[in-house]
């Protein structure tokens, strides 16, 4: 027996396999394509939750220096509202306690004039 | 025949792989046992012993720490603002790590001249080089901590710590009290810093957390945090100007008369309100190390009792006219002396008034007339009324250290003459609180409130918890207060207490001179005397009660010399400070 008769074409043919092969590789390369963009993307998103850590981290520390330059500032501000503090200063200013008082009483007209 | 040479190769083969099974066997049964006996050490390790071993890598692996709570602070009313009187205040403390110091003689030479430490307390921290860690000095000034922090040198650093501060000094110290370290935590001593400790303290957290080989923090490792309870901050009843302007009053007194001491009390007697507790002498509650008299931290106003004297005379002629056996107008003949189981009570200056009404036995603080009304009232009544007045029990007051007072003289009725002495405030001792709180009773309509010092809680949520004034019980009826109130009006204006009336206002008040009562025998000191005066305005509707006590005033002896000035002077300028009109045209 000879191998003499044609052989029936089952496959597809030349264009046709040359066009499956281009389909595959537009999948597979559109595949990776969508891998490496939200691969991409992924590292852009842990990349910015870093940065926004970061960015919070340094407010919170900015907000500590700031509640602890606030509580000096308190702190300074009843230093200087002392009564003994401010009568020691009186004295040094020789200021002079007022013997009477005068009260004025309040009226809807003017208290002054020119 | 012989057999091929593959046969005689398959049989040695056989044999051979017949002495392997044999090995493999022995091999498998002798890992079986290893495997077994691995696996009951297994069982017993992870098993039987597991919280053992579960504990003791626990404390390898996990490391904790106390985080402590933020102190409560403590403040006073300033207006409509408040303003503090306990705070917490960091400062740095200078530490070296000796390892890391490179030049120590000139770390030593530098520290000692910016701290005026010993350069051999230095150079002794610097010598233990084992040591990561050693404290130079605590609590540096912002200068010095800029000083140290220029140095730039390695192996010195600043660890912030917090530590008590009161940023208005002695104003109000003895109610204020001070709090110290110790081993760490910050304790109160005295005052409301020590009676309300544990709600200005808080709670601390705790941090537990995983750490490596070296004995490190594993930032990114599972924690176990508990959050700190910050302590819960204090709003008091005093008022800072009040405060202050008493407290400067009475040094002036202790000053001009060369007192031992000197106290002043302000309450609003509608609500029990402490508006300013004075005394002299005083303390900084920021140097309290520097007081060597421990005794100075003690609040007089609280913890000293007395034997009041003549200030007691309104509060047993109130009982007289509540029991309803005098009236102010009732009167009786005085003969000068009243005589009672071999012993003779006599009036001050062996004086004799003939016949008086009350008005008179006030005005002219007449011992035998207030003798009269305790005999019309009777033991039994006036005991009792004496104790519906606060006198013998402690008012609850939210300081610490508070005496409820002597009157224990009382407890014998058949006991006239501790009776007739107790009359006139001799022979029972009171606290200047307790006066306070029964001329309110005198004052309000005869209602005894509760005194407090503390107006709100402050919790760390923002919410606030006022304290509402609280009254024990009716004493007197409104017609005896009013009755009581005018006599006292009329000791201000025609009896001794003219030097604390104040022009334009209705004041009433009482003087007492009273004697100071030995303290290691019977019988009271020669020359020793304590000035108090008591009272309240304006008298129709009194919106403060002061009471001042002068404790032995080398220039002069009488209270209406010493302390009827001082409570005229404070309670001028609360009249004026609350904006209260005058009733009365002012006269010089």
């Amino acid at each position: 027996m000879t191998c003499s008769q044609p052989r029936l074409k089952l496959a597809r043919s030349k264009p046709a396999q040359a066009d499956l092969r281009g389909s595959a590789h537009v999948f597979v390369l559109g595949v990776l394509l969508a891998v490496f963009v939200a691969g991409g993307g992924y590292v852009y998103s842990v990349n910015q939750n870093a940065v926004h850590g970061y960015q919070i981290r340094s407010l919170e520390k900015e907000i500590s220096v700031l509640k602890q330059e606030n509580a000096k500032l308190k702190i300074r501000e009843a230093d200087l509202l002392s009564l003994y503090r401010i009568e020691s200063i009186g004295g040094e200013l020789e200021m002079q306690k007022p013997e009477s008082v005068l009260y004025l009483e309040e009226r809807d007209a003017a208290v002054a004039l020119k | 025949m012989r057999k091929p040479a593959s046969v005689y190769g398959r049989a040695e083969k056989k044999e051979k792989t017949s002495a392997a099974w044999g090995r493999i066997h022995a091999l498998a049964i002798i890992v079986f046992f290893a495997g077994a006996a691995l696996l009951v050490r297994l069982f017993f390790v992870q098993v039987v012993q597991h919280e053992r071993w579960t504990a003791l890598a626990q404390g390898q692996h996990i490391a904790s720490a106390e985080l402590a709570a933020d102190r409560g602070e403590v403040f006073i009313h300033d207006g409509e603002n408040r303003y503090p009187v306990a705070i917490n205040r960091e400062y740095p403390t200078v530490y070296v790590v000796p390892r890391d110091v490179a030049d120590d003689e000139r770390l030593v030479s530098e520290l000692s001249s910016i701290l005026g430490v010993d350069q051999g307390f230095v150079r002794e921290k610097l010598a233990k080089t084992d040591d990561p860690f050693e404290i130079i000095k605590k609590r540096l000034t912002e200068e010095e901590a800029k000083k140290v922090l220029n140095l730039e040198i390695k192996g010195v650093g600043l660890l912030p710590e917090k530590y008590r501060y009161y940023p208005a000094g002695e104003l109000a110290a003895h109610v204020v009290g001070f709090a110290s370290k110790e081993d760490g935590v910050t304790r109160g001593r005295y005052g409301v810093e020590s009676s309300q400790n544990e709600r200005l303290s808080g709670t601390a957290g705790k941090l537990h957390q995983e750490k490596d080989a070296a004995g490190r923090w594993i930032p990114l490792s599972d924690r176990d945090v508990i959050v700190p309870k910050n302590g819960d901050d204090l709003l008091l009843t005093i008022d800072r100007v009040i405060q202050f302007e008493t407290e400067r009053v009475l040094k002036e007194a202790v000053e001009n008369h060369e007192a031992d001491r000197a106290t002043a009390i302000v309450m609003d007697p509608k609500t029990g309100a402490v508006l300013a507790m004075a005394s002299q002498p005083q303390f900084d509650p920021n140097a309290y190390s520097a007081v060597e008299d421990y005794s100075l931290f003690l609040n007089p106003a609280v913890s000293l009792t007395y034997e009041p004297g003549s200030v007691m005379k309104p509060i047993t002629m109130a009982i007289g006219i509540e029991a309803g056996k005098v009236s102010p107008n009732t009167e009786y003949v005085d003969a000068g002396v009243v005589s009672i189981g071999g012993y003779n009570i006599r009036n001050s200056e062996d004086k004799v008034y003939g016949r008086s009404s009350m008005y008179k036995v006030l005005n002219e603080s007449i011992n035998t007339g207030v003798i009269f009304v305790e005999q019309q009232v009777g033991n039994k009544a006036f005991k009792d009324y004496f104790e519906r007045f606060g006198f013998g029990e402690q008012t609850g007051i939210e300081v610490p250290a508070e005496l409820s007072g002597n009157t224990r003289n009382l407890d014998n009725l058949r006991s006239d003459i501790q009776y007739y002495t107790a009359s006139f405030g001799q022979g029972i001792t009171v606290t200047p609180l307790q006066l306070a709180s029964a001329y309110s009773v005198l004052a309000n309509g005869g209602k005894l409130m509760r005194p407090h010092i503390l107006d709100a809680i402050i919790r760390t949520d923002g919410t606030e918890e006022r304290i509402a004034p609280e009254e024990i019980r009716r004493v007197l009826s409104e017609e005896t207060s009013k009755s009581i109130s005018k006599m006292l009006r009329d000791v201000v204006v025609n009896g001794h207490g003219k030097r604390a009336d104040v022009p334009g206002y209705q004041v009433g008040g009482k003087t007492g001179t009273a004697q100071v009562a030995k303290s290691d025998s019977k019988g009271y000191e020669d020359g020793l005397t304590i000035g108090s005066f008591a009272g309240y305005a304006p008298v129709d509707n009194p919106r403060f009660v002061i009471v001042v006590k002068i404790d032995n005033p080398k220039d002069v002896q009488w209270a209406e010399s010493t302390a009827a000035p001082v409570f005229g002077r404070i309670m001028g300028f609360l009249l004026e400070y609350a904006k209260i009109e005058p009733t009365e045209e002012r006269k010089k």
